[in-house]
């Protein structure tokens, strides 16, 4: 390829740019993942999602591997979501004993075609002397009654986790049993307790009812209650099995991914570049050393070398980038832009500018960089996915950077979770969709940039 | 009867930033023997008009019409089919401009020059080459050069390979685009030289398409003057070297620097047209010190006992 | 006496195969002449002859690789790039094609500033102002062009830019390298004009390189005609254009037709074949092969000797 000899401008090939509609669609992808980059760094605790995403109980309100939202749309079967049961004004305060009794009812209604995947009722108390007690009552929409258990409840924050009451959920089993006169071959959940009706097997839909009492020593302690019937669908993107929810993870790994690509892309470009205008203006020894590296570089393996020292060090992501670029800045692109250097380096305009005086370094930096750039930004462009794929394989490989949620990350966690297995497509999904959209994206561009600034393709 | 006869020939292409008027309603005829010399600065039309005659057009051509008489026939109305099986290289040949520089380079002389040969006369591969070796020593290149590849060949030699090219279907007419000007003058007049020969020898017929006035006046019988995709002077080249009737043609003339006379030498004001969006009317008016009004009306050809010329200054001279 | 080259070569190596001999060009060789402060000069030849080397050698845009060349009364001749800082100011070269001698990416501003930069002369306000008046100089106004970029001019109007670079730090010297070759025969009057004009209100001194002989009257006090590397003749225009003496020059002057209807009656006589190969030249007179005249004495290279007083000519065989 020769270097282009006609002018670009750069509103030129914005202008031209615009006349390929494929190049719309990936500026327009690109346009959203950058506005969602910037809201993401600007309108997020951005600086602390690492920490965020490693601390558990910051997503205890979330439910627990849930499929995103939209596939409702998508499916007959309606999945729950989320439902709050919210604490609201006592219906009764009395006194039982030398206690103060106060009941509490709230009502939900429930219309989805599955059982919620869980159900945890979560405490916030202050007393002076004796632990409040709390009784948890479930009416049903036909009308049975059950009882949940009895509670004691510590200081601060409680939660009590009711589907994982076994002793509560097999009294509940031999109660149901009972009544129906039969015995049920498998053991129920106590989402199946509390929200199927036996002689059916279906789900009751309609309005549920929840009782408290609350007995509580003095009139002063306070208990303060919500419970959450946590559904099997959440938000844009899902959950994962630690409860976060994707769409934050894939948010907060938008700058990540366009950083590390963009910056890793530019900034080999660039390096390469002036590596490749000293090696080929200057030429004779310092040319022969240049040369002689690339090749060595050449033969080098790369992927393994970037994991070796990755497993050896455990780099944080941006150690990782530093030395992908130093690992990347003497590739093969020198030998291509080394020629385009020498080809250019015989311009008559070099050799006036010789002929006024102007020395080696201006002529490299002012005259002959930036006729290189031109060609090299479709490449530039097109390399970004590659870059951004590598950081995500790099993480596949257990390699990322603990302290920084990114998409690769999560892909690795779902795979290591066994989300394929265990049907949570979405888990995997999401962040992948998210790095094939930016690839595509960056494609869109590059290809259309290369169509203009490579005139071989252009048509008359 | 003329051997050429072009009427109101038209070829413009098709650009981003519009039409280019390349060749405008250009009209002239050529007798057998004759040479034509059209002379015009860069850009003014003369190679497409070359592509024109020989219907070598490139892909973006917008418009192309008008009639053009060979030997009588209006080859305009041929198929291309036809033109090419029975006027291209048969009757009528070209040597286009920088063709010197175009060569196949993995093709040895030889075979370029007997290549037309197979192509347009169906003739036998063995056969061409016999001929084509003929041609190669017609145009004084020692027959040694026949098995060479053309890097190996200087210019000069490479030009007469060109020439050998156009000239070995033995056609009525050879279109000549700048067939010198990338040669050094002792090249060049060694090149004219065969030209001139090839012509007595041959009896040829030649549209000769230069820049150049003076080489222009080594070859022409009848001298044009193309400005701005048209033909605005025509005449003998006694006549038009005598007294040039056109106000461009004058100054052409005037721009010339001559090696053995002295004369005032001076440049044409103002710049070439853009054939974008030619001026309206007569195109040089812009340039022009003897522009009148009527000149934003466009002349037609005032013919002065055969002298043609479309300038308003010779209305009413007929 | 502003320049003086005594006896200068160039060859440049070649290398034939990897581990092949390495052969010598000879671009330029044994030149000597001398140029007054004020004077131009036409350097003439055909193609491969050499002028571009020798006028690049001159700048010392080539090292030369024997021979002398003074400046000023300043031996130049193996000054090195940070020496040369003086003479780079004191020359200025306008280059063979206009087409790629101007950096794309700069605007005609920027690109006449730049020497001015490089060279550390003026202000920011005062480069603007030496830029502007050499524009209004060559004719080109400010206003329009001082902001375009190479590409939006034509071919005449880059080489006044060419030119305008060429003479803005007011040089002593400039080699115009075929200035106009690249362009029409109606605007090429024009640059030379302007030119000239422009030589005689700086008083500087002009080499100017063509291959055109027809040109030269009009512009140059004396001419030089070079031959395969050698300087075979130089004289004064009129004399050398009325009576020329080498035989190569003779076979120039004939073959440039002027216009003239009755040269289609005529064939020119002119020496055939090409001029010889530079690495293997022939020995003595490089034109011996082509020559009408020559005999075996020509294998020895010819003097140069003075047969009217500036007429030199390099010819066994002139009078
Ligand atoms: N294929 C094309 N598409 C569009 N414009 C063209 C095309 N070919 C030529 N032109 C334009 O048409 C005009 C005439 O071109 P042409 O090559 O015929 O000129 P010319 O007289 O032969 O010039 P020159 O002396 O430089 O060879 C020019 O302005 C040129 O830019
Ligand atoms: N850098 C170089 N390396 C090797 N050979 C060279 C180099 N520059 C020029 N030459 C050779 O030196 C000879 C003289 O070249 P030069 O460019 O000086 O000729 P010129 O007279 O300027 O020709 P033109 O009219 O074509 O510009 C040619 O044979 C050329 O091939
Ligand atoms: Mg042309
Ligand atoms: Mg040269």
């Amino acid at each position: 390829m020769s270097v282009v000899s006609e002018e670009l401008s750069l509103k030129g090939v914005v202008r031209e740019l615009l006349s390929y509609k494929s190049a719309i669609l990936g500026l327009i992808i690109l346009a959203g993942l950058i506005i969602l980059s910037i809201y993401a760094v600007l309108f997020t605790p951005f600086a602390k999602s690492g920490a965020l995403w490693n601390d558990q109980q910051v997503w205890l309100k979330y439910p627990r591997t849930a499929a995103p939202a939209w596939t409702n749309i998508f499916s007959s079967k309606k999945l729950p979501e989320n439902v709050y049961v919210n604490m609201g004004k006592p219906v009764n305060v009395s006194k039982e004993g030398t206690r103060i009794k106060r009941t509490y009812v709230s009502k939900f209604s429930y219309n989805y075609d599955d059982t919620p995947s869980e159900i945890i009722f979560f405490f916030n108390t202050s007393y002076e002397k004796l632990r409040p007690k709390v009784s948890i009552y479930w009416m049903k929409p036909d009308g049975e009654n059950l009882s949940l258990g009895t509670y004691r409840i510590r200081k601060g924050g409680t939660s009590i986790y009711l589907s994982n009451n076994l002793r509560l959920i097999s009294d509940l089993q031999e109660k149901i049993e009972e009544e129906l006169g039969k015995k049920i071959n498998k053991s129920l959940t106590l989402e199946d307790i509390l929200f199927r009706d036996f002689k059916t097997g279906g789900i009751l839909k309609g309005t549920y009812t929840v009782r408290l009492d609350v007995l509580v020593k003095n009139e002063t302690d306070r208990v303060e209650w919500q419970g959450i019937v946590y559904g099997k669908v959440y938000g844009l993107a899902g959950t994962d099995d630690k409860r976060r929810p994707l769409h934050l993870g894939l948010l907060w790994g938008a700058p990540i991914a366009l950083a590390f690509g963009l910056v890793a892309s530019l900034s080999i470009t660039f390096i390469q570049l002036i590596i490749s205008a000293i090696s080929g203006y200057y030429g004779g020894r310092v040319d022969s050393v240049i040369q002689r590296l690339t090749e060595i570089y050449m033969i080098l393996p790369f992927l393994p070398m970037l994991v070796l020292v990755q497993l050896l060090y455990g780099m944080n992501l941006w150690r990782l980038l530093l030395l992908l670029i130093v690992l990347s800045i003497f590739g093969t692109s020198v030998k291509t832009y080394r020629v385009w250097v020498m080809q250019l380096k015989s311009y008559p305009y070099v050799e006036a500018a010789k002929a006024y005086g102007a020395s080696n370094m201006r002529i490299i930096f002012l005259y002959i960089l930036p006729r290189l750039i031109p060609p090299t930004i479709p490449s530039l462009v097109l390399a970004v996915p590659g870059y951004v794929f590598l950081e995500a394989a790099l993480a596949f490989l257990g390699l990322s950077d603990v302290n920084i949620v990114t998409w690769g990350r999560i892909v690795e966690e779902a795979f290591s979770e066994g989300a394929l297995y265990k049907g949570y497509y979405h888990w995997v999904l999401m962040p992948s969709l998210m790095l094939v959209i930016t690839a595509i994206s960056f494609a869109l561009i590059g290809i259309a940039l290369d169509r203009i600034v490579n005139p071989k393709l252009k048509e008359m | 009867m003329a051997l050429l006869k072009v009427e109101d020939l038209v070829m413009y292409y098709r650009t981003r930033k519009g039409t280019v008027k390349a060749v405008d309603h250009v009209s002239f005829e050529i007798e057998k023997g004759e040479t034509l010399a059209i002379v015009g600065e860069s850009g003014c039309g003369k190679s497409s008009l070359s592509r024109a005659i020989i219907r070598l057009l490139p892909r973006n051509v917008e418009t192309y019409e008008g009639k053009v008489f060979l030997n009588g026939t209006n080859i305009m109305e041929l198929s291309e089919e036809r033109f090419r099986k029975e006027v291209r290289w048969r009757k009528i040949s070209m040597v286009f401009q920088g063709a010197l520089n175009a060569l196949n380079p993995v093709l040895k002389v030889g075979e370029q020059v007997a290549e037309p040969l197979v192509i347009h006369m169906g003739m036998g591969k063995k056969e061409a080459l016999k001929e084509a070796r003929e041609m190669i020593k017609q145009v004084g290149i020692a027959e040694a050069f026949v098995d060479r590849y053309p890097f190996e060949l200087s210019g000069g030699m490479r030009q007469r390979i060109v020439i050998a090219m156009a000239l070995i279907t033995d056609p009525d007419l050879v279109i000549l685009d700048e067939p010198t000007s990338a040669l050094d003058v002792i090249t060049q007049a060694n090149v004219m030289n065969l030209l001139k020969r090839l012509k007595k020898e041959r009896d040829l017929t030649y549209i000769f398409i230069t820049h150049d006035i003076a080489l222009a006046s080594e070859l022409a019988d009848k001298m044009a003057t193309m400005y701005a995709g048209q033909i605005i002077e025509l005449a003998d080249s006694e006549s038009y070297f005598g007294k040039p009737l056109h106000p461009y043609t004058q100054k052409l003339l005037g721009s010339v620097p001559t090696l053995r006379e002295d004369k005032e030498i001076a440049p044409i004001p103002g710049t070439p047209p853009n054939l974008l969006n030619p001026p309206v009317g007569c195109r040089f008016r812009p340039r022009c010190d003897q522009a009148m009004e009527i000149c934003e009306k466009e002349p037609p050809m005032f013919s002065l006992d055969g002298h043609r010329v479309k300038c308003w200054l010779y209305r009413g001279e007929e | 006496m502003l320049l003086k080259v005594e006896n200068l070569s160039k060859f440049f190596p070649i290398k034939k195969g990897i581990f092949g001999k390495t052969y010598y060009v000879r671009a330029v060789e044994n030149v000597t002449f001398e140029i007054d402060k004020g004077e131009s000069i036409s350097l003439v030849g055909e193609s491969g002859s050499g002028k571009t080397t020798l006028g690049k050698t001159i700048l010392r845009l080539y090292d030369p690789t024997s021979g002398k060349i003074e400046f000023d009364g300043k031996d130049i001749t193996h000054l090195t790039e940070k020496e040369l800082k003086w003479y780079r100011r004191e020359t200025g070269l306008v280059q063979q094609n206009p087409f790629g001698s101007m950096v794309p990416h700069f605007t005609i501003f920027k690109i006449l500033e730049e020497p001015l930069i490089v060279n550390k002369i003026g202000t920011r306000e005062e480069r603007r102002e030496i830029v502007y008046n050499i524009l209004r100089e060559v004719q080109l106004s400010p206003e329009e062009f001082a902001f375009k970029y190479p590409h939006m001019l034509s071919g005449g109007q880059l080489q006044r830019v060419a030119i305008a670079r060429a003479i803005i730090m007011n040089p002593k010297l400039v080699i115009a390298d075929e200035p106009v070759s690249m362009l029409d025969a109606s605007v090429r009057v024009e640059i030379l004009n302007l030119f000239e004009e422009i030589q005689e209100k700086h008083h500087m001194s002009i080499i100017y390189i063509t291959h055109d002989l027809s040109t030269t009257r009009y512009f140059s006090d004396r001419i030089f005609i070079m031959y395969a590397g050698h300087l075979v003749e130089r004289a004064p225009t009129k004399e050398l254009l009325r009576n020329p003496a080498h035989p190569y020059t003779k076979a120039l002057l004939e073959a440039i037709p002027d216009p003239d209807p009755s040269n289609r009656f005529k064939f020119r006589e002119v020496p055939p074949g090409e001029p010889p190969s530079l690495v293997n030249p022939p020995k003595g007179c490089r034109f011996k092969p082509r020559c009408p005249i020559a005999t075996d004495k020509c294998d020895e290279e010819p003097p140069e000797v003075e047969i009217s007083p500036g007429h030199f000519v390099k010819c066994w065989y002139a009078q």
